[in-house]
């Protein structure tokens, strides 16, 4: 086919594509046809990157016919774009690698040797292989503390989760710029300035995006893949929603890129490569001059040092026509000289500024460096002026906001002096502009006492330097101490309850035995507490859960959450996700009213809450999911339960016994039920991973006032709270979790039920009574239960008496796995060495109570 | 020796089918012991330590010749007799008795297992030709836990694979064969 051939057939695509509306699909059908008649057609003299583009175009109509694409409008533009970038390759003959197709169509010039490099990704030369993973093992914990940040900026009640999000930012795109990880980089950059064009109006959908395209990132760079999403996407998303007068956005986009309102140098390029070297040379000093400030920012000598060199970059910038630095360093060099007057202190919020402005200025000598090589123009940065007034603000003495507390605050805080006071000094602090700190003049006022000034100020340094130091370890090391600890309280526990050594009477043995027995249970504090981790990721993961849930579902819910500082074993931490994510799931889905129509009309605020907190309780964590929807539907439960014959009677139902029943799996997936009561989806992943853990769930239900699930866990799953007890010549260890009490029987209290075996009556409540000498054919035992005990357990709504001897105490026992060669074990759920360092084995009381049943 | 060993572990499972290429594989240190009145040895290698019998925790609801667990330096083994596993008429312990821990190899990996025996004898150091394929007691009997018989001094030692002694695949075939 002529090349003329195909250009009409593009003009009149074209013109289709005028024509086409979105929402009327025979002009998209149109356009459809002629898309793949254009991508069929076999002409040698067009370059190939015109069908591939063309066949693209189809894939984007085809999905606006099928209503696929998330903005149709946008998919259609980018197929308009598209088409016009073809024409300009087949009408007006430019080189094609010229052209830049949209960045959504996956395919084009400029773009393509850009994802060639990240499919063979490769670290830069310089950059370790171990310090690039543990940035991205840091990295998780970074976009925690992100999104809680977005989430907090979104209820808008914490005014520095902005300057937070900020710094988080900023950290990162220093790290990823230092690794070579360009495209974070730039994600980042474009988010700072998106932050800074939409001010505190920042839709937070975005920036959730952002940090979720930094999750999958970061993914990718663990597993070495390339982009899954590439940056484009996120970045176009970011410049459109700037708002529209910031015209010259655009172009900031393409810093690097030929624009038509590039400046071009006026200056010698030799003068220019010499002010470059020179000019960087002069910020990195500034740079370390400005951490000794901030350290100390009365360093008059770094002060001084950051002035100068700020005064030679404008001036060579001056004379070089570079306006955008010249300006910027003038008004940074007001800042300073204010500082440098004692005007105001260079600390807290206006060092940050000068840290953004070295940054700033790095970034435009970067930029110069690489246009000169290119021989290009520069494109003026527009996000200049902003800096510029913000510097001003500063100056004038407008400090955004202060990190730290001040020491006024401080002294207030603690009730040493009144506002009044403080505010007293500040004015005569300010009339005098003398360089006295406002401690001293407090103390001369005697507003305060001086001991009292100086703690408040030692107060202040602790405060800023509460950053925590911390070292990365190999979990299975932490494990493998853990371990070795644990056998060093067994053996600590067999030397000094050893009767030989008992029987030793020497003071001097058993103040020392003593200290050794302190030692080791510190020793195995620690290495619990090295284990713990924070609830707090997990916590936040379901704050944005219920955002979007809420969203999804139209519904106005509040997510209120406390304790997220409660520690719990790491390898808890792993199991209660899944059981978290279905609790909320259905507190906000179920268990918030679907309109606020009910909701008013049952007189609750038009917000639903779900609250989610966390909390210690004997030696248990306590992890509660609350909601004040309309409850569980009681009446719905028992009918359905009495229909799958779950039961029989007629009783009104305990909570316990509902949340027994809608346990139950199948029960949960039954749809009436979750239908008309709301509870029940994926109970059953609750159940399995609340009993792995050897935790329990109790449930609280007030009909149409809300209801709240409680998951009770051990602390560790290392560890566990047992009660030893004696059976014949065995011992063996009851997790406390699963006693409810224990009772010295009594003759009358038995039964005898044909069939059912024996029962017992504990305060009017019948319940079945077993032996564990008879079910683990146990020798010596007592068989006359008044002379032995009986201890209650529990599993779930199912109350057992079991018989033992006698009780020997209550412990905190490391659990050490039964070995695999034993096979299966029936009532027995893994074995912990006792005091006298024989084997004792815990009572798995749901099997026992099973084993029991079926015998 | 020691390559000699490397590969008798390799050809183990070929034992019934090639016994006489096996018995040469055989050959290496054997730990001897003795149960009732015979004579038996286990592999070197397999062995990790002799200890004294201690204290055994009795665990419910498994086969009786699972004696029970004990703490080995903080972990939990468990231990096995195999007078009972043979269907030998148990005796009480003695002094003697001991528990050979040694590490098996099962489909889930090493398990350290502990084996009660009557008393440790000594190590030998069994040749090839002092190694006679195991004996054939016709149809239904399973000797495959049985790597040869060795003969030293005239005595003669039953050399156990202990992985399929202990395997519970050939213990059933063991109260099998004992019945």
């Amino acid at each position: 086919m002529q090349i003329k051939t195909v250009t009409k057939k593009l003009d009149k695509l074209s013109k289709t594509l005028v024509m086409a509306d979105v929402d009327d699909l025979p002009s998209i059908g149109e356009l459809l046809k002629q898309l793949e008649g254009f991508s069929k057609i076999d002409c040698k003299e067009c370059p190939s990157i015109v069908f591939e583009a063309s066949s693209k175009a189809v894939a984007l109509a085809e999905k606006i016919v099928l209503e696929d694409a998330p903005d149709r409008e946008a998919t259609l533009d980018v197929v308009s774009q598209t088409v016009s970038c073809m024409q300009s390759i087949v009408r007006d003959g430019i080189d094609p690698k010229e052209v830049e197709f949209p960045p959504d169509l996956g395919i084009g010039g400029e773009k393509a040797p850009e994802v060639l490099d990240e499919s063979g990704f490769s670290l830069p030369p310089n950059v370790d292989e171990e310090i690039f993973s543990e940035f991205l093992a840091n990295q998780d914990s970074v976009l925690e503390e992100m999104e809680g940040c977005i989430l907090a900026i979104e209820k808008g009640d914490d005014p520095e989760a902005m300057d937070v999000l900020r710094r988080l930012l900023h950290t990162l795109k220093g790290e990823a710029g230092a690794l070579g990880l360009t495209d974070i980089g730039d994600v980042c950059h474009k988010t700072e300035d998106f932050l800074q064009a939409t001010g505190s109006a920042t839709p937070v959908d975005t920036l959730l995006a952002v940090k979720d395209w930094f999750a999958g990132r970061f993914e990718d760079y663990r597993s070495k893949n390339r982009a899954s999403e590439p940056a484009d996407v996120i970045l176009s998303r970011l410049l459109a929603r700037q708002p529209v007068e910031d015209e010259a956005q655009p172009e900031e986009v393409k810093e690097h890129d030929e624009s038509p309102q590039a400046v071009p140098f006026e200056g010698d390029p030799t003068l220019l490569g010499d002010f470059i070297s020179e000019a960087n040379e002069h910020l990195e000093s500034v740079d370390a001059d400005l951490l000794n400030l901030e350290g100390d920012p009365n360093n008059q000598d770094a002060l001084n040092a950051v002035f100068r060199a700020f005064h030679t970059i404008k001036g060579t910038g001056a004379f070089l026509n570079l306006d955008d630095i010249k300006e910027l360093a003038h008004a940074t060099e007001t800042l300073l000289d204010r500082a440098r007057k004692g005007e105001i202190v260079l600390a807290g919020g206006a060092i940050d500024i000068v840290f953004d402005v070295v940054d700033r200025m790095k970034r435009y000598i970067a930029d110069l460096a690489a246009s000169l090589s290119k021989g290009e123009g520069l494109s003026r940065d527009n996000s200049l002026p902003d800096l510029i007034s913000k510097i001003k603000a500063v100056a004038s003495g407008n400090v955004p906001e202060q990190a730290d507390k001040k020491i006024g605050e401080i002294l207030v805080d603690s009730g040493v002096a009144t506002p009044e006071e403080v505010d007293d000094a500040l004015a005569t602090q300010e009339s005098e502009a003398s360089e006295k700190k406002l401690g001293q003049v407090m103390v001369e006022k005697g507003y305060a006492p001086a001991k009292e000034v100086a703690g408040a100020l030692r107060q202040q340094q602790a405060a800023r330097g509460q950053v925590k130091e911390t070292v990365k370890v190999d979990t299975s090391r932490i494990d493998a101490l853990v371990d070795t600890i644990g056998e060093l309280v067994i053996a600590e526990t067999m030397v000094t309850q050893d009767p030989e050594v008992c029987q030793n009477s020497s003071i001097r043995v058993q103040k020392n035995l003593r200290q050794l027995t302190k030692v080791a249970r510190e020793l195995q504090e620690l290495g619990m507490a090295m284990r713990m981790v924070s609830l707090k990721g997990i916590f936040q993961k379901m704050a944005r859960l219920v955002r979007d849930l809420a969203k999804k579902s139209g519904k106005k819910v509040n997510f209120v959450m406390s304790g997220e500082d409660t520690e719990i074993d790491r390898s808890v931490v792993d199991h209660i996700g899944d059981p978290l994510i279905h609790l909320i799931r259905n507190a906000v889905d179920h268990g918030i009213e679907s309109s606020e129509k009910d909701r008013k009309e049952a007189g609750k605020p038009e917000y639903g809450t779900v609250e989610l907190n966390a909390f210690h309780k004997g030696g248990n964590i306590y992890i509660e999911v609350r909601d004040d929807g309309r409850g569980l539907d009681k009446g719905a439960i028992f009918a359905k339960a009495k229909e799958k014959g779950l039961i029989t009677s007629d009783d009104t139902l305990s909570d316990q016994e509902i949340v027994s029943l809608i346990l139950e799996p199948g029960f949960s997936t039954a749809k009436k039920v979750s239908d008309v009561s709301g509870r029940g989806v994926g109970m059953d992943v609750v159940k399995k991973n609340i009993e792995a853990l050897r935790g329990r769930i109790e449930v609280s239900t007030d009909p149409g006032k809300g209801s709240t699930f409680t998951m009770i866990l051990p602390l560790t799953l290392a560890i566990i709270d047992g009660m030893t007890v004696k059976v014949g010549v065995e011992r063996y260890i009851i997790p406390t979790l699963s006693i409810v009490e224990s009772i010295a029987p009594k003759a009358d209290m038995f039964t005898k039920v044909v069939g059912k075996g024996e029962m017992i009556s504990v305060r009017g409540e019948l319940m079945p009574f077993f032996r564990i000498s008879r079910l683990f054919g146990v020798q010596d035992a007592k068989e006359d239960p008044t002379t032995g005990l009986a201890v209650i357990v529990e599993n779930g709504a199912d109350q057992v008496a079991i018989l033992v001897d006698e009780l020997i105490g209550q412990q905190q026992t490391v659990i050490k796995g039964l070995s695999d060669g034993l096979g299966d074990t029936v009532g027995i759920s893994g074995a912990s060495i006792l005091a006298d360092g024989s084997v004792g084995l815990i009572l798995d009381v749901p099997g026992v109570i099973k084993m029991a049943m079926e015998a | 020796m020691a390559n000699s060993n490397a590969e008798m572990a390799v050809g183990q499972d070929v034992i019934s089918e090639a016994n006489a290429a096996m018995d040469k594989k055989a050959a290496g240190k054997y730990l001897t012991f003795r149960i009732a009145d015979e004579i038996y040895g286990i592999e070197i290698l397999k062995v990790q330590e002799i200890i004294q019998l201690q204290e055994i925790t009795k665990v419910p609801k498994v086969p009786d010749f699972i004696r029970g667990v004990i703490n080995l330096r903080g972990k939990v083994i468990p231990v096995m007799s195999l007078r009972n596993k043979f269907r030998i008429e148990d005796i009480e312990d003695t002094d003697n008795t001991c528990i050979i821990v040694v590490n098996v190899s099962s489909s889930k990996g090493t398990v350290i297992m502990g084996i009660v025996v009557d008393n440790v004898s000594e190590v030998l150091d069994i040749d090839a030709d002092g190694i006679e394929e195991s004996p054939s007691f016709g149809g239904g009997v399973d000797t495959s836990f049985i790597l040869g018989m060795g003969k030293v001094d005239k005595k003669v030692v039953m050399l156990l694979d202990i992985d399929k002694v202990l395997s519970s695949q050939e213990g059933r075939a063991i109260e099998e064969m004992g019945k």
